[in-house]
């Protein structure tokens, strides 16, 4: 067995006085879908923005294709394609300019990007935006954009934060068959989501994140060995809840009657 | 337990901000307060105004100051700048009064017309995106917030400045002037009177954008808005140069000029009207002039309201662009095409074709380069076909004046390709596999000289064969060299961003230092000079010219080649 595809050894990531990450240990073997998740606030993101290496001041070792993402980060980011959640993105682009733009940045030939983009947009319903900017796109639309825009260079690893979000049914169901493929193919997918019964049925592997260090981990059938059954959803809750009873729900609903 | 007062306090300072406590912002909300009543009466929603605009304020107090600047850090240096030179030609104005001690007419309808020119150029070149800012419209337009009282805020946000660089002129002029011409005039009446001709700049140009609004309707607005700002503009910097020569105002200027009647209907002189009262000539011309100015400021502002009370937030909502988007897909177009002669990899490309496709779309770009390049042009042409209506030497001097004169656009176009609303996408770079961004930012670079002088020299040197004929082509062909030489070497030396990077209203973020582009300005003012003067010498023979021509290519080819050495001088941070 080869080394796994991210490594994770002892990550610590402070903000001033708040500590996101508290010591990450995590390794996620080539061809897996790792589900990887946390309340608000777990460090998620700024896990993958560690991994992906758009953050580079952190405590701790870590490697991605077997690069680290702060000495070798043109290596890193050569092999892995990543959909940040609530991407910002240039509006006034159209989809083809968009398009281009990102695929010479990874030192594409324009025959390959326009090859392989039409094909992508043509399956997920696009085509006819080619000439339309992004700034004209549903939610849904720009969540298939950034897809294109992350696999268009074939990378080995993918970073996905909440990739379904926005998807029709019909999207949704085709971009989690397609994850699988491309898993099954070797590719290694590191799946960030809150959709519970998603990362379920998709993922190979959970991690569970909760106050900066790993709550759980393993398949959903180890960790429902070890919590004694039931979906993900109330395993997540049982780890990570700081308790929604309903003495919070009395005070929302008063806060609401408070007129004076 | 504490008392009920003490937990009150805590919670006030916890929802207080830091900026409330600010010196300027309570000055503006004391003003605003105080004119509570005429707002209401003008159909105003104080209560939503007055927040807004603190809002905006507090925005400003934290980003820099909007209109003056795409917000990319030192901005404040470029206010700083323009109140400076308000209170240089406000001390110029002072002079006059001097200088003409027995002439307080003209001086005060002077020195008022000056500052009333200054601040129409003020506003219709940079300011005036204040008013059509669509930045916070997706915050706004889903809360009921009055179209006429949205336009109000924008109003009077625009008269902040306004005000502020009117004080500075009228308490320059008046240091000097109040020695030679009636104090009590000078101290009391005059300050009124440049206000109330401040106010009527900022109502007479929002009358322009609201008329349009009114006319087009809300979905064409924010286009029109921008062709009006490049229209006024462009007539501003040339119409000097145009309307005299213009064959039936032929023998007319000289005769309007010396019209009482036209007199009468210009702003500048009702407000000298009112000067004169304070002075003591209370005739009936004088008394008409003071109620002019009294009431047309007011008349003004209270139109451009009533027009701007329906479709204003809707007109906002709109795209600013020049026209629309090309159906293009993948095909190259020309400038692309261009730019793949001009790059030499990948990333370059990239960069080149971010920034081409950027910059005919971006609001702030557009906003804030494209009025002055076009105007720039204009002025230019406007300066040739003079030229060319002159016997003898005007030839000589117009083709490379023309050309060379561009060179003023490309500090403006470098300046505000910097921001952009969505400058948080430079997420896209940081996550590309390049070993730095310089080669996607040179070729950036590459695309902004192109689109900020190349393709202007083009239509230039297009227009100038047109007018003075295929026989100045070597002509015209060697001033297109010198200005090219020109615009490459000035290149490297302003303070370049990685275009379109920085969020608009985003301070504290690693930046270059911005005050090259200003204090570039005079270098090239005397490059200006020099290109016409070595363009005059060589051109004295045609076989020198020829010369010339062929032995400026390998500079222009060394020139573009030293660009490759362009290096981003900050850290670009996702």
């Amino acid at each position: 067995m080869g080394s796994p595809a991210i490594e994770i050894r002892g990550l610590k990531k402070s903000f001033v006085t708040l500590e996101v990450l508290r010591g990450i240990d995590l390794d996620v073997e080539a061809g897996t879908i790792l589900g990887y998740i946390g309340p608000n606030g777990a460090g998620k993101s700024t896990t993958v923005k560690i991994l992906t290496g758009l953050m580079t001041e952190f405590e701790g070792d870590v490697r991605v294709a077997g690069f680290d993402p702060v000495a070798d980060p043109v290596e890193v980011k050569q092999r892995i394609g990543y959909v940040p959640e609530n991407a910002i993105l240039y509006e006034s682009l159209t989809l083809a300019e968009h398009l281009l733009f990102i695929g010479r940045l990874h030192g594409m030939e324009d025959d390959l990007i326009r090859r392989r983009a039409e094909v992508f947009l043509e399956v997920f319903e696009l085509s006819s935006r080619l000439s339309m900017r992004i700034g004209t796109l549903s939610k849904g639309m720009r969540q298939k954009l950034l897809l294109t825009s992350a696999l268009l260079h074939d990378p080995r690893i993918l970073f996905l934060d909440e990739p379904l979000s926005g998807l029709d049914v019909n999207a949704s169901i085709l971009i989690k068959d397609f994850l699988r493929r491309l898993a099954d193919e070797g590719r290694t997918i590191f799946y960030c989501s809150h959709v519970m019964d998603v990362v379920e049925r998709v993922c190979d592997r959970i991690t569970i994140l909760a106050d900066g260090v790993i709550a759980a981990q393993g398949t959903f059938d180890e960790l429902q060995a070890a919590r004694g059954g039931g979906s993900l959803e109330r395993i997540f809750a049982e780890l990570t809840s700081t308790g929604a009873d309903d003495r919070q729900l009395d005070r929302l609903i008063d806060a609401l009657h408070d007129a004076s | 337990m504490p008392s009920t007062t003490r937990v009150k306090a805590r919670v006030d300072k916890r929802w207080r901000s830091r900026s409330d406590s600010s010196l300027f912002l309570a000055t503006v909300l004391w003003v605003v307060d105080k004119l509570r009543r005429p707002l209401i009466w003008a159909g105003i929603d104080f209560g939503v105004f007055r927040e807004v605009l603190r809002t905006k304020f507090l925005i400003e107090l934290r980003t820099g100051p909007m209109g003056i600047s795409p917000n990319l850090g030192n901005m404040d240096f470029a206010l700083a700048l323009t109140i400076l030179a308000f209170a240089m030609l406000g001390l110029l104005a002072g002079l006059g009064g001097v200088l003409l001690p027995d002439s307080p007419m003209i001086w005060a309808g002077g020195s008022i017309a000056v500052l009333m020119g200054l601040l129409a150029a003020m506003l219709l070149t940079h300011h005036v995106s204040i008013l059509v800012d669509a930045t916070d419209i997706e915050v706004i337009s889903p809360h009921p917030v009055p179209d006429a009282t949205l336009f109000a805020t924008r109003l009077a946000h625009l008269f902040v400045y306004v005000g502020v660089l009117s004080s500075v002129y009228v308490a320059a002029a008046m240091l000097l002037a109040v020695f030679r011409q009636p104090p009590l005039a000078v101290l009391c009446v005059y300050p009124l009177a440049c206000m109330l001709a401040a106010l009527l700049v900022v109502g007479a140009t929002a009358l322009l954008f609201t008329v349009i609004l009114r006319v087009f309707g809300a979905a064409m607005y924010q286009r029109l808005a921008l062709w009006l700002q490049i229209g006024v503009t462009s007539f501003m910097l040339a119409g000097g140069q145009i309307v005299p020569r213009l064959r039936f105002m032929e023998g007319h200027v000289e005769a309007l000029a010396s019209d009482p009647r036209v007199h009468a209907v210009l702003p500048p002189v009702h407000f000298a009207g009112l000067y004169m009262l304070a002075t003591g000539e209370f005739t009936t011309r004088n008394l008409v002039y003071a109620a002019l100015a009294l009431t047309l400021p007011f008349v003004a502002l209270w139109t451009t309201l009533r027009l701007a009370s329906r479709h204003f937030v809707a007109g906002l909502s709109g795209q600013v662009e020049l026209g629309p988007t090309p159906k293009r897909g993948f095909r190259l177009g020309l400038v692309s095409r261009l730019g793949q002669r001009l790059t030499s990899s990948r990333a370059e490309r990239a960069g080149f074709d971010f920034v081409c496709a950027m910059a005919t779309r971006e609001a702030l770009f557009l906003k804030m380069a494209l009025p002055q390049v076009i105007g720039f042009q204009v002025m230019a042409l406007a300066m040739a076909w003079n030229f060319s209506r002159d016997d003898g030497f005007g030839d000589k001097i117009a083709v490379p004046l023309v050309m060379a004169f561009l060179l003023m656009g490309l500090p403006q176009v470098v300046a505000a390709a910097g921001g952009s609303k969505d400058g948080s996408a430079r997420w896209l770079f940081c996550a590309s596999p390049l070993e730095t961004v310089d080669e996607a930012f040179r070729g950036a670079t590459k695309g902004l000289v192109c689109l900020g002088v190349v393709l202007p020299m083009i239509v230039s040197a297009t227009v100038l064969l047109l007018i003075f004929g295929f026989g100045h082509a070597l002509g015209i062909l060697l001033a297109f060299e010198l200005t090219l030489v020109a615009a490459l070497y000035f290149t490297p030396g302003l303070s370049l961003y990685l275009p379109f990077t920085f969020t608009v209203g985003a301070r504290g973020r690693k930046a270059p230092d911005v005050r090259p582009n200003f204090l570039i300005v005079f270098g090239l003012i005397f490059a200006i000079f020099g290109l016409v003067l070595v363009h005059v010498l060589v051109t004295l023979h045609v076989a020198v010219t020829a010369i010339a021509v062929l032995a400026l290519v390998p500079l222009v080819v060394s020139r573009f080649r030293a660009l490759a050495k362009l290096r981003l001088t900050y850290e670009l941070e996702a």
